[in-house]
């Protein structure tokens, strides 16, 4: 008899996900499926818009990561001014971005995942939250508060306010970085530091517990994106695009963003609101050249976000992130990627050393209190690619606008819809080796649950809600009728 | 008043006020009568402070981790969250948990918005006491709002609300004296 257990919902605060596992007739999961239900609407209700207001408009899809749409946006800006921004303001937007991946990773590493990884993932679900983290590990959590709001300080210090803030513009940034504000973070960064080589032992510490996670946690091939400098080192503002696969070839080895097109294509499927971009060119086709299946696409799984990044660059370009980035290397057969998801806790914390590394190197710049940080122009190109790297990977954004500035179209490819794919493999395999004949306990959401942490989707900020998402687990035979049901939460 | 009140804040790093009372806006002025949180929340505060005492003010769309360290290093002996509720035709002040307490399921479900939109004032108490050791009194004001749409203003009966600050502000200070 064939069963559907539904996971419903995977947020806590709107509803925006959910999971359904799908049985065979011997209990053991056959297909498994994320779905994403909730339906926003930028790229339409942007229209007619002009495009001076979009980064204003786009930051506010997100709480957590606006400044990643802060910084899509404005490029997507430049490109229609066509223009070369100061190059300070391109150095402060630089430093905005490595301080927003700062705060958003100490947040994901810290708070999301640390009671599953401190606690463990069969612990007590009413300890297995932040507030039993605290209780057990206080340093840890005072730790994880103190290195996010590293990151916050200084979004605040460039932009005013940490959340949503209306600092970088088409053309550039709106106001330099004051010398008081330079000092500052100067002062902040080696507590940042230290803290970040905290984090990376307590992981290490941690893989031990975790070698049934380390080996079927999205543990399978698929292909890699990310943005690369042009001398193919990790980058996450400006660079080309890079794609990898599962054996280290490199497929794409520098693409101008701006084509993105040529490479990506998004896919629908009706049970989800979350497009499926793929990668193309490897997507199966028939002998007319069109997508033969259904799920024709799915060849073109790729993954984005910090450990895609760690895998396609040739080195990370600071001296302490490279030293981490050979030893993460180890976790792979010579010359092929880190395959496994789970390792996006690692790729996460490497990122966070990197931006710190960046960040005071930049802070160093003699140019970097430079006054002169806005470009001043018209319209003169009617679409603008602005393309960036958030803390969950690749963020695309493309208008299209008449003589006046004014949106006539709008395409925008979210980091967290580029693992849709990933996802869905991913919560296949944990349930697949989890559930047998049918039987889901709440150690197995909760595994569940952190299979999709692990790529931090910002579909809905409560789908982090680690341990804690009221859920309600539903089995029904084939004929529909419910036969079981678990509540949690 | 608001610069000056948001100045204060900005020093809290470098002055740690005893005795003082820190006022938490919550909500959003872009969807109208949300908004009202951070306008009552500016009125009471200004109200405390013509009333002689040591006052900070914060305007947050949510409670977020790192406030609970910032509030922290404020060392305030009283926390007052001003948030707009439905639930409320007239503003009112109610006393919140001793953070000591807050445990079990209501930490429990604090924490699980720790990574959405917020924490709840309970759980903000609760970091500050168990991290921070600073055991502020925990009090909310819930200001009355029924609009919630995209917009700036609020609706007559937000308004009405944030009118009342002043006579908030004397129950507070008559229980606190």
């Amino acid at each position: 008899m064939t069963k559907t257990i539904l996971i419903d919902p995977v947020t806590r605060i709107e509803g925006h996900a959910k999971i359904t596992l799908h049985l065979d007739d011997d209990g053991q999961v056959e297909e498994a499926r994320f779905h994403v239900t909730e339906f926003r609407g930028f790229e339409k209700f942007c229209e007619g818009r002009s495009f001076w207001e979009m980064p204003g408009i786009t930051a506010r899809i997100c709480g957590i990561c606006p400044v990643s749409h802060l910084m899509a946006s404005s490029k997507a800006g430049d490109a229609i001014l066509g223009v070369n921004i100061p190059p300070t303001a391109a150095k402060l937007r630089r430093l905005m971005n490595w301080a927003q991946l700062v705060q958003s990773h100490a947040l994901s590493f810290f708070h999301l995942s640390g009671p599953d990884l401190l606690l463990g993932m069969d612990s007590d679900p009413a300890q297995r939250n932040i507030m039993g983290l605290i209780e057990k590990y206080p340093d840890v959590a005072r730790n994880g508060i103190r290195l996010r709001r590293f990151g916050q300080k200084v979004i605040e210090m460039l932009g005013g306010r940490s959340v949503h803030p209306a600092w970088t513009v088409a053309g550039g940034v709106r106001d330099p970085l004051s010398d008081e504000n330079r000092s500052k973070i100067r002062r902040m960064l080696p507590e940042a530091l230290d803290i970040t080589g905290l984090a990376l032992d307590l992981l290490k510490d941690a893989f031990d517990s975790f070698s049934d996670e380390e080996a079927m946690y999205g543990n399978f091939p698929s292909l890699y994106m990310g943005l690369v400098t042009p001398e193919g080192g990790l980058e996450h503002y400006d660079g080309l695009l890079r794609v990898v696969d599962s054996d280290g070839n490199v497929l794409e080895p520098g693409l101008a963003p701006a084509r993105y097109r040529e490479i990506l294509g998004e896919a629908i499927e009706p049970w989800s609101y979350l497009k499926f971009p793929y990668y193309k060119p490897a997507a199966v086709r028939d002998a007319n050249g069109n997508g033969r299946t259904l799920d024709h696409y799915q060849a073109g799984m790729y993954r984005v976000g910090p450990l895609a990044r760690v895998n396609v660059c040739d080195f990370a370009g600071t001296p302490r992130a490279d030293a981490e980035l050979r030893e993460f290397r180890r976790l792979a057969p010579r010359g092929r990627p880190v395959a496994n998801s789970f390792h996006y806790h690692y790729a996460r914390l490497i990122e966070i050393l990197y931006a710190l590394e960046r960040i005071v190197e930049t802070i160093d710049d003699p140019a970097i209190t430079d006054k002169r940080t806005r470009a001043h122009a018209e319209v003169n190109n009617m679409v603008g690619v602005g393309v960036s790297e958030a803390p969950r990977g690749t963020l695309f954004h493309e208008y299209h606008v008449n003589g006046d500035g004014i949106l006539q179209k709008v395409n925008m490819i979210i980091a967290t819809g580029q693992n849709n794919l990933a996802m869905n493999r991913t919560v296949k395999q944990i349930a697949q080796y989890h559930i047998n004949g049918g039987k889901v306990t709440e150690g197995v959401l909760n595994r569940i649950e952190h299979g999709i942490r692990l790529y931090d989707p910002c579909l809905s900020c409560s789908t982090h809600a680690v341990g804690q998402m009221p859920m309600v687990v539903e089995v029904y035979d084939a004929g529909g009728a419910l036969v079981e049901q678990v509540t949690r939460g | 008043m608001r610069a000056a009140l948001w100045s204060s804040r900005l020093r809290v790093a470098e002055t740690i006020a005893a005795d003082s009372i820190l006022v938490i806006g919550i909500g959003n002025t872009l969807r109208r009568d949300d908004g009202a949180g951070w306008l009552f929340a500016e009125a009471l505060a200004s109200e405390l402070q013509k009333a002689g005492r040591r006052v900070h003010l914060v305007l947050q769309h949510q409670l977020t981790l790192e406030l609970a360290e910032e509030a922290a290093e404020l060392r305030p002996s009283h926390v007052i969250f001003v948030d707009a509720s439905v639930t409320t035709h007239d503003a009112r002040l109610t006393p919140l948990p001793d953070a000591a307490l807050v445990s079990g399921a209501s930490a429990t479900s604090a924490s699980a918005n720790v990574a959405g939109h917020g924490l709840t004032p309970a759980a903000l108490l609760a970091l500050m006491r168990r991290l921070y050791a600073v055991a502020a009194a925990g009090w909310l004001v819930q200001t009355p709002a029924e609009d919630f749409g995209h917009g700036e203003g609020l609706s007559e009966a937000a308004q009405h609300g944030v009118e009342t600050a002043p006579r908030i502000a004397s129950a507070f200070l008559r229980l606190n004296c």
